[in-house]
């Protein structure tokens, strides 16, 4: 092997870091990522600006995505994952298994015809990507497409004009010989389904706070999903997700900051009465007094945690909470209701401390060893926003480059 | 560039638009300028882009203009091509002229309104554009850390790891001052670093020692340094590490004060520890300990955690009874949201209180605390032996000092970090010094080495192996007009400006080419080769389809200055989901909104727009981390003038958005443009007033103008 070319494993904000800045020092990258896209959950977060920066970290991204997308030491493997991982003399032979594009990047000229027939679009069969670098600029995904479900549709092949979707593509495997590999496969977004009582997935106008960062960045404000109508009253619910003695025992670090700012984006650009349910508030560092007192202006900050949310018959959701020990408990009326969900540990994290030789921690995050010549970055570490994972990012790049040169031939 | 090397490519689209009138326009506009013109077929195409790469190859071509739809903007589908014919795959400038967007039908391939202006625009501006050569240049590779403590000494073992020269600045006699906070298995890491450091080679090591100051810029400065002995040393170095934090103080709400029963949590640790101490100190038999963390300002995990395992040692005997106050636990650190439950199964009370916090009855002999019960929802009382609080940095004249000396402002609550959020994680407001630790305002170890270790790479980036190559001769000074007034070295957001035999001149290791200086120099001395008032000059011409003889009639006429690594990439992102500019709004991408000035608007309403908007990152959230801000003020005395010539200040707008933001850049340009057709045209473009109205502009500065010389 001629040069050391180094695995990054995760095109998330961390991964994607890590790859530029390795390639930066004239590095080669291979940068397996699993889905469409690169970019990872940090893609998706919304400005919280109300004229004002109100340093959401959301926008740190961005600048490092597009670099990485185009950079000419990076190549860039997406829909992929890592099989299998081999000690060899130079390194790690690794087994990269890719799904296929189904979409010919070369043909496809992104007309859109697909998008306007597709009749399975709604439920997300073919994707469009959040960075405007992003090439190529559609995705199929074998999930939600009809074809693959039961062979039915094929109004998109039949429709193409350029011949560039052909649904008869494999999975290929390919193997990259490198030196050495950074581990940045992130977390997971809560998932509140389970927790009935707080609505998710009964009632449309329960949402995720992820989903409502994706709202605010594809609309630019927030709507109730049930009618499409603006949401005037808010309620985010805190620590969904975290701080549960039989769950994620821990908190997720993220989740206050990122409530109180879109709170104080809805409250700012919208007008939005907006209240806020928590048991502590995170936020911490850089000019966190005025940023607390500024946020108990805006906002409703309620310390206590709700304990029923249902639809209402004549309309709108209801929020049973209790404001205080001994005091009569409220019902109140809202429009929407956000629920902070927290950091998960990446349900992949087994397999991949399997597959590196890393460690798990009690909360089943990365901890950080792993064999030779593996390090970690990013979330995939534990709850972090994105300042830290890119601050992380820089850390693996340094081990790697320490070890890189060390092992001179 | 040799006019004549120059090609212009169109794309006629895959269903023939080339007999329509605006592609005739488009090419008009293309054979104004010198250039050979070729119209091709679906250059979105891999075909079609191989044939334009064949075509500039075949005719030796020096550079080319593509004038296509968005989907040419694609990374790699021409500069693939391009390579492919061993061609510099960056040489073609790609021009996104089309009316389809992405995600709608493919029939309707169509040149897009105000295309024609665009493309004059662009061949205005790319007369300008210029190559400069990369130089080696000489910069040190020694690295100074400012500190002491777990932060600087993993910033100093980083730096030394990644083969740079090590000077450690230490203000204290030890290396490994007491940081009871941080726990014994920070002190003990401290410690290897430490006696690690001591013996490594390429470590210079100052105890005691004092910057007394710090010239020149990145990879170049001269720092002087004063030693424990009071002797003065000169160095050269490449860049600074500041790890060092202010000084810390007790963390107490106005009305209490500290006095032997009210001490600090690091005390407490000391005292914790050795129990005859704590007898001494308080007596035998029974004790009621209280603990607080975030009584006068907001607490983080650092603080919690120390705070925590003190109240579980204390809790340890059975004697003894501890509270533990937090206004919000910040329990948002590993396994720390376990360690507060373990802390409560042990017997430690934790007590919550609102925002009115801990009082003190000062009434009673004993330590008489009172706070709100948030949960409880009532006041509630208690009477302790002692009373712990937690410390937060307190910046005293001495952490000023320095900070002065480093160039750099010592925030709100001490961090040295610019208000810009992209600075983060640890730029600071002077290229080539970085912040790590307690001197970005944040005490947490978990994150120190993150930082310390980024800081290496960071200076890797910028000093390389002692040569890293810039692009020189970017920025110019015009020697003849500069008076040496020093405003461009004042308002450089990264500290690229620096006097060199008394002329400033600018660093290319960390001048992003912001343009703050330029547009801010008094005397206008000072050019960016490429992004000249000239060149903007005649772009913001081409825009008002003044060059090509196309007038915008019957157009509104919005000029958008567009911030290149906020506004445009969100422009771009509109255009891709379907929302082109609205017709009427003409763009020109500025390098950074603090290259703006007051001219660049003026020329606008000069040429006939109705208006002028200005499209930059939002306040604190600048990419070059301080322009905008600039802008924002030149944008205020640009108002007064406008009120001043009788034109008024609504006819230019300002708006920040983040490149995330494509509906709301989309939207910020709509609302200018509703708002201009309630104004009116231009008046401007009533001929005779306008030049009395200039006249009166112009008067006025040359009288001013006269004072000043
Ligand atoms: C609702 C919500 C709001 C937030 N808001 C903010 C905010 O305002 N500010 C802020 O700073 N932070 C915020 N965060 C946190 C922020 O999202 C994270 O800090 C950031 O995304 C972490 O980036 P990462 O690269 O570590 O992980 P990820 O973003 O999770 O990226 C991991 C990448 O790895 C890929 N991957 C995973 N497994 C594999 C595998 N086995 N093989 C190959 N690839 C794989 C994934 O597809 C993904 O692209 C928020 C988080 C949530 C949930
Ligand atoms: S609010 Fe967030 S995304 Fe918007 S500018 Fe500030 S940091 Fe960037
Ligand atoms: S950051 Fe806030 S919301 Fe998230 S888990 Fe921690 S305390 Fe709960
Ligand atoms: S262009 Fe910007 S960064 Fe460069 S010297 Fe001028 S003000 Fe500084």
């Amino acid at each position: 092997m001629a040069e050391k070319r180094v695995l990054v494993i995760g095109g998330g904000v961390a991964g994607a870091t890590a790859a530029l800045e390795l390639a930066e020092q004239g590095v080669p990258v291979d940068l397996v990522e699993r889905d469409d896209f690169l970019g990872g959950h940090a893609a998706w977060l919304a400005c919280k600006a109300v004229d004002q920066c109100l340093k959401c970290n959301g926008c740190l991204s961005e600048p490092r995505l597009t670099a990485t997308a185009g950079h000419p030491l990076i190549s860039l493997h997406r829909r992929a994952e890592v099989q299998s991982l081999t000690a060899t003399e130079q390194g790690y032979q690794a087994v990269v298994c890719q799904r296929p594009a189904y979409i010919d990047p070369e043909r496809c000229t992104a007309c859109g015809l697909c998008l306007e027939a597709c009749p399975a679009l709604e439920d997300g069969a073919i994707r469009l990507p959040r960075l405007a670098a992003e090439s190529p600029r559609l995705a199929i995904d074998p999930e939600q497409c009809l074809y693959f479900k039961d062979g039915r549709s094929t109004v998109c092949v039949d429709l193409c004009p350029e011949e560039a979707i052909d649904f008869r593509q494999e999975d290929r495997e390919k193997a990259l010989e490198v030196s050495a590999l950074v581990l940045a496969t992130g977390f997971t977004p809560f998932d509140p389904t389970p927790r009935e009582r707080l609505g998710y997935g009964r009632f449309p106008d329960v949402v995720t706070a992820f989903e409502l960062e994706r709202m605010l960045r594809d609309q630019g404000r927030a709507i109730r999903p049930s009618d499409g109508r603006p949401a005037n009253k808010v309620a985010f619910i805190q620590c969904v997700g975290s701080r549960e003695v039989a769950g994620n025992n821990y908190c997720s670090r993220v989740c206050c900051g990122y409530a109180l700012r879109l709170g104080r984006a809805l409250s700012g650009r919208q007008g939005c009465e907006v209240a806020v349910f928590y048991m502590d508030l995170q936020s911490f560092g850089h000019a966190v007094d005025d940023f607390l007192d500024a946020a108990a202006s805006e906002l409703r900050l309620i310390r206590s945690m709700p304990y029923d949310v249902y639809g209402h018959h004549q309309g709108g959701l209801r929020v049973d909470y209790q404001p205080g020990e001994g005091q009569a408990p409220v019902s109140e009326p809202f429009d929407l209701v956000v629920l902070s969900v927290g950091l998960s540990p990446n349900p992949a994290n087994q397999a991949l401390a399997k597959l590196t030789g890393a460690g798990l921690d009690e909360s089943g995050f990365l901890d950080g060893t792993g064999r030779d010549g593996v390090f970690l970055a990013g979330t995939a570490l534990g709850p972090m926003d994105v300042a830290e994972a890119v601050a992380s990012a820089g850390r693996a790049v340094e081990q790697t480059l320490g070890y890189l040169e060390e092992m001179q031939p | 560039m040799s006019a004549a090397s120059l090609g212009v490519f169109l794309c006629q689209g895959g269903r023939g638009t080339a007999d329509s009138l605006e592609f005739k326009q488009l090419r008009w506009a293309a054979e104004a300028a010198p250039g050979a013109v070729f119209t091709v077929a679906q250059s979105c195409q891999a075909e079609g882009a191989q044939a334009i790469a064949r075509r500039i190859k075949e005719l030796g071509l020096g550079a080319a203009v593509v004038g296509a739809c968005p989907l040419l903007h694609h990374p790699g589908q021409l500069s693939r091509a391009l390579a492919a014919e061993g061609l510099n795959p960056d040489m073609a400038t790609v021009l996104d002229l089309c009316a389809r967007a992405e995600g709608e039908r493919s029939g309707a391939c169509a040149v897009a309104p105000g295309a024609a202006a665009a493309l004059s625009q662009a061949l205005s501006s790319l007369a300008f554009s210029q190559e400069l050569g990369q130089e080696e240049m000489a910069v040190s590779t020694r690295v100074l850390v400012l500190g002491a403590g777990l932060a600087a000494l993993m910033a100093a073992r980083s730096m030394l790891d990644a083969g740079y020269e090590v000077v450690l600045l230490s203000p204290g006699k030890r290396l490994t001052p007491p940081e009871p906070l941080l726990g014994p298995e920070a002190a003990e890491r401290a410690g290897e670093l430490a006696s690690g450091l001591e013996e490594a080679s390429g470590l210079g090591l100052f105890r005691q020692g004092r910057l007394l100051s710090l010239g020149g810029t990145a990879g170049q400065f001269t720092a002087r340094i004063q030693d424990r002995g009071g002797e003065t040393h000169a160095l050269e170095l490449g860049g600074v590490v500041v790890a060092q934090g202010p000084p810390l103080g007790l963390n107490l709400p106005p009305g209490i004060e500290p006095n032997e029963r009210v001490i600090s949590l690091s005390e407490l640790k000391g005292l914790a520890s050795a129990p005859e101490h704590l007898k001494k100190r308080l007596g035998e038999g029974p004790l009621k300990v209280a603990l607080a963390v975030g009584l006068g300002r907001q607490s983080d995990p650092l603080t919690l955690r120390a705070a925590t395992l003190a109240a579980m040692e204390l809790a340890q005997d059975p004697e003894r009874e501890v509270v533990l106050f937090t206004g919000n636990a910040k329990v948002a650190g590993p396994g720390l949201e376990r360690l507060t439950q373990e802390a409560r199964g042990l017997g430690v009370v934790m007590v919550k209180f609102t925002s009115g916090g801990l009082r003190l009855n000062a009434a009673l002999p004993r330590l008489a605390l009172e706070w709100d019960e948030e949960v409880l929802g009532r006041v509630m009382a208690d009477e302790f032996d002692l009373l712990a609080v937690d410390q937060v940095p307190q910046p005293d004249d001495d952490y000023r000092g320095l900070a002065g000396t480093l160039g750099l402002a010592v925030g709100r609550d001490g961090s040295l970090q610019p208000e810009a959020i992209s600075a983060l994680p640890l730029a600071s407001g002077r290229g080539g010094e970085w912040l790590v630790g307690p001197a970005r305002g944040q005490g947490e170890p978990m994150r120190w080495a993150d930082e310390a270790a980024d800081a290496a790479r960071a200076a890797r980036q910028l000093l390389g192996r002692g040569a890293p190559l810039a692009e020189t001769g970017r920025v110019l000074v015009d020697r003849k007009r500069c008076t040496i007034c020093l405003t461009c070295v004042r308002v450089c957001p990264q500290g690229a400006m620096d006097r060199l035999f008394r002329r400033p001149v600018s660093n290319p290791l960390v001048c992003t080419t912001c343009g703050t200086c330029a547009a801010e120099c008094p005397m206008e001395a000072i050019q960016i080769v490429g992004l000249e008032d000239e060149r903007y000059g005649q772009e913001i011409a081409a825009a008002a389809g003044q060059s090509s003889g196309l007038s915008p009639a019957g157009e509104r006429g919005l000029l958008v200055l567009a911030c290149a690594n906020s506004a445009a990439p969100a422009l771009h992102a509109a255009r891709l989901k379907g929302a082109p500019l609205p017709p009427g709004a003409r763009l020109i991408t500025v390098p950074c909104a603090g290259k703006v000035d007051l001219d660049m608007v003026l020329e606008g309403i000069r040429r006939g727009f109705d208006g002028v908007l200005m499209l930059s990152c939002h306040e604190d959230a600048c990419q070059s981390l301080g322009g905008s801000t600039w802008a924002a003020r030149r944008w205020e005395h640009l108002g007064n003038l406008l009120e001043e010539t009788g034109l008024g200040r609504e006819r230019v707008f300002r708006s920040g958005v983040a490149p995330s933001q494509a509906v709301e850049a989309r939207g910020a340009i709509e609302n200018a443009l509703a708002a201009l057709a309630e104004l009116g045209p231009n008046p401007l473009k009533t001929g005779a007033r306008v030049r009395e109205m200039l006249s009166r502009f112009t008067l006025e500065m040359d009288d001013t103008f006269a004072i000043v010389s």
